[in-house]
């Protein structure tokens, strides 16, 4: 996807995640900030020329993504190097400048809650909630950043 | 996890979901993946189709004769399920076309499962821990 629809995706997620509660709505409220993150470190990896923006759209599975026929349908197909759907399961051909890289280390520490907050059923404390909310700002002011640049130096 | 704790998740996820609308098609999508999920778990323990130590995290990621299995048992769960998950791909990891569409679609999706959940009964099969293949092996 290009960098203007990932960005877009970010402004729409990140707007659900400041409304809901963050006690009350943690699940949604945590869903909405890693999707977002996922998105900002998508338009930052293709700012960044580590990724490339393709039509294609990432699906829940590595290197399967859909693609749209002519005819409009949608199918799959096995493609290295668009979109990613979890930094930690991605490998990049290209060297990760050191922002985007601490950027990266954000998105894994706010990854770190899904499993055990979100399906695991561990307490969600108010530490929890501040180390999620600290790490998801981080990745969105770096990849905002990073995205702004690249728009300056073209 | 147990099927009260699913239980409880799915009903937390699914009051939060009330709080947006058609409009913000990705968070009902997504809430919809995350309250059925919860939903599906529930279903399989109560079937005792999974030990409550073996949690499915997405219908894609079965295992395949496992997921066979569930789908000659409830089958418009299954499908229902697997039907949101791959509305992610197309609406909330990408900017296909007609995603309140799609968030419409997932909400009737997750009543299928919720359904399913709630009309499950031990159904008294052979013990989920024999044949179980972990894939860590």
């Amino acid at each position: 996807m290009d960098i203007a629809s990932h960005m877009e995706k970010v402004e729409r997620m990140d707007a659900v995640h400041r409304r809901l509660d963050r006690e009350a709505d943690f699940e949604l409220w945590y869903w909405m900030a890693l999707d977002a993150g996922n998105q900002a470190m998508n338009a930052a990896l293709h700012a960044s020329g580590i990724t490339t923006e393709e039509p294609e759209l990432a699906s829940q599975v590595n290197d399967i993504y859909m693609r749209q026929a002519e005819s409009g349908a949608w199918e799959r197909v096995v493609k290295r190097g668009a979109d990613i759907i979890h930094p930690q399961m991605s490998e990049f051909d290209k060297p990760v400048p050191a922002d985007l890289q601490t950027a990266i280390e954000a998105l894994h520490t706010l990854e770190s809650y899904r499993d055990p907050c979100i399906r695991l059923g561990k307490e969600v404390t108010p530490e929890i909630i501040e180390d999620c909310d600290a790490a998801y700002e981080q990745v969105l002011t770096i990849a905002r950043e990073t995205v702004a640049s690249s728009r300056s130096a073209s | 996890m147990t099927p009260e704790r699913h239980r409880e998740f799915a009903e937390r996820i699914t009051r939060s979901l009330e709080k947006v609308t058609m409009a913000d098609y990705e968070a009902v999508i997504e809430a919809c993946m995350l309250a059925g999920t919860h939903w599906f778990n529930v279903a399989l323990h109560e079937m005792e189709m999974s030990a409550p130590d073996h949690d499915v995290l997405h219908v894609e990621f079965m295992v395949v004769h496992e997921r066979r299995k569930a789908w000659l048992v409830v089958p418009a769960m299954v499908e229902a399920l697997e039907r949101i998950e791959d509305m992610r791909g197309l609406h909330v990891r990408g900017n296909a076309a007609d995603g309140d569409k799609a968030a419409a679609a997932a909400v009737l999706c997750l009543g299928v499962i919720r359904e399913a959940a709630l009309d499950a009964k031990p159904l008294g099969l052979t013990s989920p821990h024999l044949g179980h293949v972990n894939l860590d092996d």
